[in-house]
């Protein structure tokens, strides 16, 4: 008797033949894999490839250099924002309507100025992070968008991780550590 | 203006020993890292054991298991990128990281095609080629300092290439400064010195290269 071959079977593994239909659930999972696996293998295509853990420098060379994202998008290529003028702010004062803040150039840190700043300016999903000691970035520039060159100001507050209770203990052994060693004449 | 910076690409890079699944955009906003709306919005290529690949509207993140990058062409995030990964792996504070590299790519649209000729004749005197090329033109220059004026293990070096990306100008120049550092004499790359170089050495990578694009600049016109 000849052996029966599913369409999926055809498909999926027209080398395979069986008598057995293929449970519709190990097909989609089939299909899943496949691809993952062509996209992985696309994805590698565009990277070097991997070396040995624990090696020198001059080893990883290839790996620290231009960015592996290859060619750029075409969205990538049409989201530029250059020429900026890059302020890091520090909240002082919190108004009723808005903020006061002392701003550092980044490219001259040496001076620094106040600046006010309205709540609206606040992205919504940043007004949680505008407190008194809060950083923030600001910046004035030349933003390229699908081609339009725009003069835009974008703020953004500095999100990192908040500190737990270990970090506080460890600064406070750390401080502790150092005042013992200090030597008082 | 003969040398229009049109693009500022900058790209941190870590060689280490990563888990790429757990970096994800909504693993980041559930630390607080980005906004919970970026994550949303998130352009997810792969999130897999192997690697993870995503784009924000600001930053791009690729993750293998032996390599982190991030990188933005806005120049409002270079800040923000490097929070952002000094924040994942102070809290992946076992991840060992072995070496990092601070990728400057600056693109420059070049008015006219005899600077833009100059810029490689004069790096690499076109003559000294003549006898042995029919027209030569440089494609491809790399100078490196293979121990770092600061005195870290590590190299600083700078390329310049035409440009890979259509600039406003038939004449584009790509000036790619790469500043690397490796662990230390003694270090194990276990307790996060590799990150802590990243915060220390930043500053200074940000200087360094601008000074040493507007010195080539000084020599070409």
């Amino acid at each position: 008797m000849a052996d029966l071959i599913t369409i999926e079977d055809a498909l999926i593994k027209p080398s395979v033949k069986t008598n057995k239909p293929v449970p519709e659930k190990d097909i989609i999972v089939d299909v899943i894999k496949e691809s993952v696996k062509k996209r992985l293998e696309k994805i590698r295509e565009n990277l070097t490839e991997t070396k040995v853990f624990e090696s020198t420098i001059s080893d990883f060379e290839g790996e620290l250099e231009s960015p592996k994202f290859s060619v750029p998008s075409d969205n990538e290529s049409y989201k530029y924002f250059v020429h900026t003028q890059r302020w890091i702010g520090h909240v002082e004062e919190i108004k009723h309507d808005g903020f006061i803040a002392k701003l550092t150039d980044l490219s001259d840190n040496t001076t620094y100025e106040m600046g006010e700043f309205d709540f609206d300016e606040v992205s919504p999903e940043d007004m949680p992070l505008l407190t008194v000691g809060a950083t923030f970035y600001w910046s004035l520039g030349r933003a390229n968008e699908n081609g339009q060159i725009e003069k835009k100001a974008l703020m953004r507050f500095q999100r990192v991780r908040p500190w737990t209770e270990k970090d506080y203990d460890r600064i406070v052994d750390r401080a502790e550590d150092k005042f013992k060693k200090l030597k008082w004449n | 203006m003969a040398n229009d910076l049109q693009i500022y690409t900058l790209a941190i890079v870590l060689i280490g020993d990563f888990n790429p699944v757990i970096i994800s955009p909504f693993w980041l906003s559930g630390k607080g890292l980005i906004r919970e709306e970026e994550a949303r919005k998130a352009k997810i290529e792969l999130i897999h054991n192997d690697v993870t690949r995503y784009e924000l509207s600001w930053a791009k993140i690729e993750v293998t298991q032996k390599r982190f990058e991030i990188r933005t062409s806005q120049e409002p995030y270079f800040e923000p990128i490097k929070d952002l990964a000094i924040s994942i792996f102070d809290i992946l504070r076992e991840t060992p990281i072995t070496i990092m590299g601070i990728n400057h790519l600056q693109y420059f649209a070049v008015s006219n095609g005899d600077t833009y000729y100059n810029f490689g004749n004069k790096f690499a005197p076109l003559n000294n080629w003549k006898d042995i090329l029919n027209d030569p033109k440089m494609q491809s220059l790399e100078i490196v300092e293979e121990k770092r004026k600061d005195g870290l293990n590590g190299k600083f070096r700078i390329r310049i290439t035409p440009s890979e990306i259509a600039l406003s100008t038939p004449y584009g120049i790509l000036i790619h400064a790469n500043d690397e550092v490796g662990l230390q004499k003694g270090e194990a790359g276990k307790d996060r010195e590799i990150i802590k170089q990243l915060a220390n050495v930043w500053k200074s990578s940000m200087e360094r290269t601008n000074k040493a694009v507007e010195s080539i600049w000084k020599k070409i016109n």
